[in-house]
């Protein structure tokens, strides 16, 4: 339950939006957006030596930010208990199962945690950095309808409101005796009740609230909205974008294949 | 004056009610009027909210009869849209309303959405900033802030679309005494500077009232609408809450009551204690300090007790606390003082950083939350947190069957005829009204008799008549040997409970602790932990009655005065 805990709040940071500043709150969020589309280019090559570029590159793209360093840290050692059991578990059914060699197995499974941190560090450094108000800006630029697109804005907002709320029914329920760890699994399932009635009438309350308001402050009025902020993409996001994609092409062109 | 808000002969039936919630209403609110709407829960408060923002019936369906006009536009026949730059409204729970992640996008969200263009929304942003002094809070998390601040933004969101109209629904009901007064001010400033018109439904009515130009009384019908000092006795009449000093004069006798503790309110009971004998100093009828009484052993003891959050702030540093059986104790503090943090762990839902919680003597951080519940029965806040089951009944089996009890139907009925609650047994829970859910809420933990029960913030949200039947029932727990503790910032609730000890927490310490008596008069200690005394304490303050024994509500003064003061 602990891991289980400690896996659920470290991926929630990774996710997390920071008030404090640091350069990539400073650029255009499409420039990021290219940024996360060249890191997965990235992660996705083949050799472990293109891999390893990719990695230099990634953190390297990432260092004026520290805070993303640091909380990719953070996260890829919330994750390591589950990589490396995971990582285990492939390897020895691959190994008894499958008839592969265990050094190409093993290198398998590098490459896997390889690419995970390279995905890791790109989207830490994004979601710390851009609210879903710009995402939503940066979509609705390339043409998408707003409306659809604030059901994101709306989940990252009450996603943290709900989880308190789930943690106080809890409480409340344990404050009567409620043991969700004892008995089978069916009598479990059935004391889940005790957590999801409440959350689901909190919920439905809460999203009569939300309707309401946003029908009282003109929300799908017009097919179109207005931004307070201009979205500028400036010379910092060219070279920024121009850095990243030079990156990618960098680890498919000119970094040799090794091995493979 | 020109006419913000006006209903003419308003009646309103909710979807397949044969019992309307509004019953003639004709109300008119003029620009710039600071308007309070009280009256009794389920008296039509909020449906008269609704109706005014056209989400009756263009939402909720129903039948509504009669004229709404909302800034001159019939908005029962236009519906909100036609409104919805007019009238800024906050919600009992703001929280459930502010759509953004980050204030300042949140404050630009409504002008957004109409159209506006970039430039004249900065503009008014900053200016909406400005009025409400919240710039530090521009660039905030929206889930960072407190329920204070989260209010702030709401109304700087409509100050922002120049809403004209304010519209607040039981905007005090989780706020401390600190951030009511706070808000209150804002909302007496925007009116009387910028001719807001603000109308603020309302129970906890001590501190608002002084401010309205006019009070409505709401149930069902419009059964007053006049000046707040007139107000005074139709407010007693339906069991709404009235400031204790006004309570005060109408208990001696003396008319118009004041709203606030004045120099004329002074003054006339200075005339009052002139004839008071100076030696009359013996204790007052209910005396509850009991510290000499307790037993040698404490049921919960805190030692040294720190609490981190996951975040690594401090929540808990280093508190120190007995509580002895029979004791009656409340435990007072502004919000984020730490009080929910320190009773989560009487029951072990939180266990201590640091130090040690020991309940009848067994440390907590050894026993499962269902072991220590067995002698702490925890009530949290919210009521529909608990609540899942089909009816009454089966909520208060549910809670007897987790601590062994089967069978035990007889016992379940018993608990709900204690509560009055024996004719909704079989009710579904969802169905009782808000002081029924409360006490379904108590009942329920009551029903499998821990020695110690918990209560946190029991009148959040409640009005006066509630808080009333409340404090009956905790009077008959107290009585039964039990031990109560209670978490509240609610100080003039409190001074008319049968407490034995105040504990002031602040910052997530204990800043004081001793008899009502002494703690709730060290009104030093109370403003530096961002509480207010009550009404009556000032007053004796003011009057240098000091050595008289230290009267806490209206009640106890009137006895004080009744028996030391010849012919008052």
């Amino acid at each position: 339950m602990a891991i289980e805990k400690a896996f659920l709040k470290r991926f929630a940071s990774a996710l997390a939006y920071e008030e404090t500043r640091c350069f990539y709150h400073s650029l255009d969020p499409r420039a990021k957006l290219l940024y996360l589309v060249a890191s997965l280019a990235m992660a996705s090559v083949g050799s472990i030596t293109r891999l390893l570029a990719a990695l230099g590159f990634a953190y390297a793209l990432a260092s004026p930010c520290p805070r993303a360093l640091r909380k990719t840290l953070y996260v890829l050692t919330g994750l390591a208990p589950f990589i490396a059991l995971t990582a285990l578990f492939v390897v020895l059914f691959s190994v008894a199962f499958g008839g592969g060699s265990l050094s190409e197995v093993v290198l398998e499974q590098v490459k896997v945690f390889m690419r995970i941190a390279i995905v890791a560090v790109a989207v830490t450094a994004v979601a710390l950095s851009t609210t879903p108000y710009e995402f939503v800006y940066a979509f609705v630029k390339m043409g998408f309808r707003y409306v659809y697109l604030y059901t994101l804005v709306i989940a990252v907002r009450f996603i943290p409101a709900v989880l308190n709320e789930l943690s106080d029914i809890y409480d409340a329920q344990r404050s009567r005796g409620l043991e969700l760890e004892k008995g089978g699994v069916l009598e479990r399932f059935r004391r889940l009740n005790a957590i999801i009635v409440p959350a689901f009438v909190c919920s439905l309350l809460r999203a009569r609230d939300l309707a309401e308001a946003l029908e009282l402050r003109g929300f799908g009025y017009s097919s179109k909205r207005t931004f307070y902020r201009a979205l500028e993409f400036r010379r910092r996001d060219l070279l920024f974008t121009t850095l990243a994609i030079l990156s990618a092409l960098a680890v498919y062109v000119l970094i040799p294949l090794g091995v493979a | 004056m020109k006419s913000a808000i006006a209903l003419k002969n308003v009646t309103y039936f909710y979807p397949s009610s044969t019992t309307p919630a509004l019953e003639g209403v004709s109300l008119e609110v003029r620009e710039g009027e600071f308007v309070v709407i009280a009256g009794p829960s389920g008296g039509g408060k909020s449906t008269l909210v609704r109706v005014v923002l056209g989400l009756i019936p263009h939402i909720y369906g129903g039948r509504l009869h009669g004229e709404v006009l909302v800034g001159g536009v019939d908005v029962a026949a236009e519906g909100f849209r036609a409104i919805v730059n007019r009238v800024g409204v906050v919600i009992q729970n703001p929280e459930n309303q502010v759509v953004n992640v980050v204030v300042e996008e949140e404050l630009a969200f409504t002008l957004e959405n109409l159209l506006y263009d970039a430039k004249e929304i900065g503009k008014r942003v900053d200016e909406a900033i400005k009025a409400l002094e919240i710039e530090h809070l521009r660039k905030r998390l929206i889930h960072t802030l407190s329920s204070g601040e989260l209010q702030k933004v709401v109304i700087a969101s409509a100050l922002a679309l120049d809403s004209r109209i304010l519209l607040l629904d039981e905007p005090l009901a989780h706020l401390d005494p600190h951030g009511a007064r706070e808000l209150i001010s804002i909302l007496h400033k925007l009116c009387r500077e910028r001719g807001v018109t603000v109308v603020v439904v309302e129970h906890r009515l001590s501190e608002l009232i002084r401010y309205a130009d006019r009070v409505v009384v709401l149930n069902r019908r419009v059964l007053f609408d006049g000046s707040p000092a007139l107000a005074i006795d139709k407010l007693l009449e339906v069991g709404a809450e009235v400031p204790p000093i006004s309570r005060l004069f109408i208990e001696l006798g003396k008319r118009p009551p004041p709203l606030q503790i004045d120099s004329k309110a002074v003054e006339a009971l200075e005339r009052v204690i002139v004839k008071c004998r100076s030696t009359c100093t013996n204790s007052l009828g209910n005396d509850n300090s009991s510290s000499s009484l307790h037993s040698p052993s404490p049921v919960i003891a805190v030692e040294d007790l720190w609490f981190k959050y996951p975040n690594g702030g401090v929540a808990l540093s280093g508190i120190n606390l007995n509580i002895f059986q029979g004791e009656f104790v409340a435990i007072v503090g502004a919000n984020g003082a730490g009080k929910t943090t320190l009773i989560k762990h009487f029951n072990g839902l939180l266990k201590p950083w640091r130090g040690r919680v020991a309940v009848l003597g067994k440390d907590t951080r050894s026993s499962t939350v269902a072991e220590l519940a067995k002698s702490v029965g925890v009530v949290l806040q919210n009521p529909l947190h608990q609540f899942f089951e089909r009816t009454a009944l089966r909520e208060v089996l549910f809670t007897l069957n987790n601590f062994g009890c089967r069978n035990c139907v007889d016992r379940a009925l018993e608990v709900l005829k204690a509560f009055g609650l024996e004719d909704l047994a079989e009710s579904s829970p969802y169905e009782l009204s808000v002081g029924e859910q409360r006490r379904l809420a108590i009942a329920s933990v009551l029903a499998y008799e821990p020695p110690v029960i918990v209560l946190d913030e029991p009148t959040a949200g409640i009005d006066y008549s509630l808080k009333l039947e409340l404090l009956k029932m905790l009077t008959r727990v107290a009585e039964k040997g039990k031990t109560v503790v209670i978490v509240s910032h609610d100080v003039e609730f409190l001074a008319l409970a049968p407490i034995t000890r105040v504990v002031i927490m602040a910052s997530g310490r204990v800043v004081a602790s001793g008899s009502p008596r002494e703690v709730l008069y060290s009104t030093e200690v109370l403003r530096d932990s961002h509480l207010t005394p009550p009404q009556v304490v000032e007053l004796v303050k003011l009057l240098n009655l000091e050595k008289a024994p230290r009267p806490l509500n209206s009640r106890e003064l009137v006895e004080y005065l009744r028996r030391c003061c010849n012919g008052y």
